[in-house]
């Protein structure tokens, strides 16, 4: 490769390079530190005594022999811990919202299998589990309560006295003229729409140690969150504590995907603990606990029914969703987010303006639903897409010219849901689909093989991804703390290099490259020369961390905001230094330069040298440093990225094995900082959305116990499951955020099962009448394979 | 997930090992591979007193021939017979059933004995091996015996291995000239255990079907050879529809336990299909 002599050359843009992401060369190396590999001097081990019942009242609990067993240090109930550790609440002002308590330990009943009894802590995890399994609980079991209708039944027993009919959350909203909307349309499609409960399932579990100085009255805990600060609030709150004595590190985090953005009972647990005992406690989940308790999600439905025009426009919506939110509320952000997100979104990315919506969040007793990636979105992804595929199906139109049809064309565009989608080409995206697949000839060849036995599908998933919330759309939901801004603090060291303070927790999205990159652009400093730090409360200031797809967004914005601020000083500076005027100087492969000039400059590592350790030639007034904290709140409610998922797959004829040929992704979230991280966040998200469509399933028995607590039956897809994916790239930047980023680390799990499902009924030919549920196992997909050979003999 | 206390103990020596058995017997596990049970101890579902560890013990792992017939120490690593030419060259049925055995990280520390004594029915070495009429050699402080691998299997999980015994090596009988070989399965993960398969020996002279051995996996409390449908190819050419016809008389007489990935129906369905497949793949070969 030749390359253009020095001087002629364009310094490389750092924004949009395909840089090879820096924190996996200890990621892949084995060098990551993680809250287990977190080693104290007297560390104590903890394990959990668990409810091996659904729903049951809590006769006794003796830990007299638990702490008899040799090793075992102490063993707490919740009367040992009472005064302690304050329940948790999560609240919602908004009506119709019943906030419920969770108390650190089992008090007085147990609502679900896996919640925590008892907390044993000894010499090491081995005698903490001898421990526990000498604990003496007796249970007096009631009804339990496992699917919405049970719970929603006349007469049902209450999970929760707060609330009264087993409902979390409910409200209603009528937007248009529903019922002369109906009453006039050609076609009116009625589906119900169910998926099954699933989850994050991260490779590393969650994971807590605490210590606790009593001499200082400091606590420190290393979590296994997404969420550093928030966690913090929460420990401090529900221990009491003054939150500037509360320390919280979150190091390298293996996965996160939304359950590790809560506070959990066990966290406190063993802060509470810690302090009790006067020892530092860890307690690592297994992954028996991991399945039980790590929160669950997707478990929904929507009973849904459409007006479509003859042309095939869709003129309303109607749904009714339901989510069984299971035994307790999350901690902070309520019980509200499945069906509440999901009802926000049903319209998807079509212009359709008459929309009704019922939302009940359902107590149920299983194990709590809270964020997974693409949290509520899937269901609506799921119900729209299925009614566009319906209706061309009757309509006898092809399934992206319907899409034609009904998507938004102009931006920016706001929902009947008041979401807005500030930027973008939808139809632009569509034809761009259509050509990666050659969704014409995939079609005809596709029938021209069903002759010889060969049954394969093809099927398409629109979704606009709402990412970094607003502060009003976060504050709509009247919580306890409102969200919606996060933090970056960029400063120079005297030598020149950059550090990037950031609120956000980087746990698998490369974060460090992608800030690295965003400063790098800012400031003309390389990449390599600038690091980003994240994690301890101690050291970065308070961020709201990471999910909803907001850190590119509101830390990036907020990244932006600083080092532009941190450039006028610089050059400022350096115009005393060079003696030349602000406005002829750019910043430009890491030195302030004349423009037009080669000879005319100063390194930048000489500016920060001056402004750390030549303060006395600083210009009269100026002060030392170079260092500035900026916050960025993102637009509400937030920003939109739009992605278009196709999938090729073929049915295997003795078996019901759904094989996935291939799999194209058009995505549109703004500006690209790296492409090679975006198609990541893609491919993670797919392999995500994968597994939701064929084999993820958290399947409980008809006593509420969990089946699915191992990895053997919990099926997570692996690589080998997974097709090549083809990611292409539009850029539609936003014109609301610094940089025009939109976030996308979530849109692969939320149409991935949809364009899966889409192309197994088409495979089935059965677009119409198809599938409307997840997953579709290899059983379901065999009897539908001998039910179409029937009607087709 | 942490095992309970137990002595462990690691001999050097079978007679060593034996001595152990003869003392503890009841009260100890043998540790081979560890790829079942060592899961077990985690979840606390076995609790033995002492675990006697024969990975120390170098006697016990080899794959050889001798008189025509192969013999394979029980301690030798699953990935060591995949990748051996003796076995590919003479006995393919094992070969082809072993990739099929988990991931290639899990054969490195599985041994032959470990999945043969475990006795899951719907692991494929207990299968292969009774597809190809194996003979167990049993040993103990007090003497040895020789079990037919038709007797060994007594039901899920159980053997007729007793306490103090140690199966220490599987032999198994030349295959006629002219048979072809098929080993099919299907599972929803690629190296999750089977949700049904079968194994197929088919021996053709002049286009004839001279032998069939027709096995099932998954499809009772034990592997299954069935006979019935061996009788189907046998005397005839295999065609088409006899394949199909030996596949439903297969089926015909089992009842597979359905679970969440699958229910019973389901599973004998699915294993028709693998017989059918297995069938095809070993008449294809034995014609070649």
């Amino acid at each position: 490769m030749s390359r253009a002599p020095a001087d002629t050359a364009p310094p490389p843009r750092a924004m949009g390079a395909r840089i090879l992401r820096r924190e996996d060369q200890r990621l892949l190396r084995g060098g990551g530190r993680y809250v287990s590999d977190v080693t104290l001097p007297g560390l104590l081990h903890g394990a959990f005594v668990r409810s091996t019942l659904a729903h049951a009242r809590i006769i006794e609990l003796d830990l007299s022999r638990a702490r008899a067993v040799p090793g075992v240090v102490a063993a707490f109930g919740i009367e040992d811990l009472r005064g302690l550790v304050r329940p948790m609440r999560a609240i919602s002002r908004a009506p119709g919202y019943r906030p419920c308590a969770t108390p650190v330990l089992a008090d007085g009943k147990v609502r679900m299998v896996g919640e925590p009894i008892a907390l044993i802590v000894a010499e090491s995890r081995y005698l903490a589990e001898d421990g526990a399994a000498a604990v003496g609980v007796k249970l007096e079991p009631l009804t339990p309560l496992l699917t919405m209708d049970e719970a929603l039944a006349d007469g049902a027993p209450v999970i929760h006295d707060e609330a009264p009919q087993n409902l979390f959350n409910s409200f209603e909203q009528t937007i248009g003229d529903l019922e002369a909307t109906f009453a006039a349309a050609d076609e009116v499609i009625d589906l119900e729409i169910e998926q099954q409960r699933y989850g994050a399932v991260a490779m590393e579990g969650r994971v807590a140690v605490a210590s606790y100085s009593a001499a200082e009255d400091r606590l420190t805990a290393w979590l296994s969150t997404q969420v550093p600060h928030i966690a913090r609030t929460g420990l401090a709150k529900h221990l009491s504590m003054p939150e500037n004595r509360v320390r919280v590190i979150a190091p390298d985090v293996g996965g996160g995907f939304g359950p590790k953005c809560v506070l959990y009972q066990e966290d406190l647990a063993v802060c509470g603990a810690a302090k009790l005992v006067g020892r530092p406690v860890k307690w690592a989940s297994d992954r028996i606990e991991d399945l039980q308790t790590t929160i669950h999600g997707r478990e929904q439905t929507n009973r849904l029914r459409a007006a479509a025009s003859s042309d095939g426009r869709v003129l309303a919506v109607q749904a009714d969703l339901r989510a069984s939110n299971g035994a307790y509320a999350v901690w902070p952000y309520t019980a509200g987010l499945d069906s509440g997100q999901a009802s926000e979104n049903v319209t998807g990315p079509y212009d359709i303006r008459c929309y009704e919506r019922r939302v009940r969040a359902v107590v149920t007793n299983k194990a709590p639903m809270g964020p997974y990636r693409g949290v509520g979105r899937v269901l609506a992804a799921f119900s729209i897409e299925r009614v566009m595929d319906v209706l061309a199906d009757r309509l006898g139109i092809d399934p992206l010219e319907i899409r034609r049809r009904n998507l938004v064309r102009e931006f920016p565009y706001t929902t009947a849901t008041g979401l807005r989608f500030e930027s973008g080409d939808y139809l632009r995206m569509v034809d761009t689909l259509a050509e990666a697949m050659d969704w014409e000839r995939v079609r005809e060849e596709n029938a021209a093989l069903r002759a010889s036995g060969v049954i394969r599908g093809i099927g398409v998933a629109f979704a606009v991804e709402q990412s970094a919330y607003g502060a009003k759309a976060m504050g709509s939901r009247q919580m306890e703390m409102t969200f919606g801004y996060d933090t970056a603090s960029v400063r120079f060291e005297p030598d020149g290099r950059v550090r990037v303070a950031v609120g956000l927790h980087n746990h698998g999205q490369g974060h460090e490259t992608t800030i690295a990159q965003i400063a790098s652009e800012e400031l003309g400093v390389p990449v390599g020369d600038i690091d980003v730090v994240w994690g301890d409360t101690a050291v970065v200031p308070y961020g709201l961390g990471t999910w909803a797809s907001r850190s590119t967004v509101a830390c990036g914005g907020a990244t932006i905001l600083a080092a532009q601020e941190l450039r006028e000083k610089i050059v400022a500076l350096a115009a005393d230094m060079l003696e030349a005027r602000p406005d002829d100087l750019e910043l430009v492969d890491g030195a302030v330069a004349m423009r037009g000039s080669r000879s005319q400059r100063v390194p930048i590592a000489a500016v920060a040298r001056r402004a750390l350790h030549e303060p006395h030639l600083l210009p009269e007034g100026m002060e030392p440093g170079l260092e500035v904290t900026r916050r960025f709140m993102p637009p509400d409610p937030g920003s939109f990225a739009a992605a278009l998922h196709g999938a090729h797959v073929e049915l295997v004829p003795d078996t019901g094995h759904v094989r996935v040929l291939s799999y194209v992704v058009v995505e549109d979230c703004g500006t690209v900082v790296n492409p090679m991280i975006v198609d990541g966040q893609v491919h993670g998200g797919v392999a995500q959305g994968i597994g939701g469509a064929l084999m993820e399933h958290l399947v409980y028995d008809e006593q509420g116990s969990l089946v699915t607590t191992t990895l053997m039956d919990y099926l997570v897809p692996t690589a080998a499951e997974i097709p090549p994916i083809r990611v292409l790239h539009q850029e539609s930047p936003s014109p609301f955020v610094p940089g025009g980023f939109k976030g996308m680390g979530e849109g692969g799990a939320v149409n991935a099962p949809v364009a899966i499902v889409a192309a197994v009924n088409d495979a089935l030919g059965a677009a119409g009448n198809g599938a409307n549920h997840t997953p579709l196992t290899p059983e379901w997909v065999l009897a539908a394979l001998k039910n179409m050979n029937r009607v087709e003999a | 997930m942490k095992p309970p206390q137990f002595d462990y103990h690691d001999p050097q020596t079978v007679d060593d090992a034996l001595g152990l058995l003869a003392e503890h017997g009841e009260d100890s596990k043998v540790l081979a591979g560890g790829q079942s049970l060592v899961p077990l101890l985690n979840f606390r579902l076995a609790s033995p007193d002492h675990l006697i560890d024969l990975s120390r013990i170098p006697e016990l792992a080899y794959v050889n021939r001798s008189g025509g017939r192969l013999r394979i120490g029980t301690m030798t690593r699953q990935s060591t017979v995949e990748h051996s030419p003796l076995v590919a060259d003479n006995w393919p049925l094992i070969t082809e059933a072993l990739e099929l055995v988990a991931h290639s990280q899990i054969r490195n520390r599985g041994t032959v004995g470990g999945s043969v004594a475990h006795a899951d029915p719907a692991a494929e070495l207990p299968l292969v091996f009774t597809t190809l009429d194996a003979t167990m050699h049993l040993r103990s402080k007090g003497g040895r015996r020789s079990v037919p691998v038709s007797e060994f299997f007594l039901t899920h999980l159980t053997t007729v291995i007793e306490a103090d015994e140690l199966l220490v090596e599987l032999e198994v009988p030349p295959v006629p000239a002219g048979t072809g070989w098929g080993f099919s399965e299907y599972s929803r993960r690629h190296g999750d255990f089977a949700l049904g398969g079968a194994s197929a020996l088919v021996t053709i002279e002049d286009d004839v079907c001279t032998r069939a051995r027709i096995g099932l996996l998954a499809a009772a409390d034990r592997p299954l050879r069935v006979e019935a449908a061996e009788k189907v190819l046998e005397g005839e050419a295999v065609t088409t529809e006899s394949t199909a016809e030996a596949a439903r008389a297969a089926v015909a007489d089992i009842n597979p336990t359905g679970d969440i990935h699958g229910g019973s129906e389901y599973r004998k369905q699915l294993i028709e299909g693998m017989v059918r497949r297995a069938i095809d793949k070993a008449t294809a070969r034995a014609s070649r």
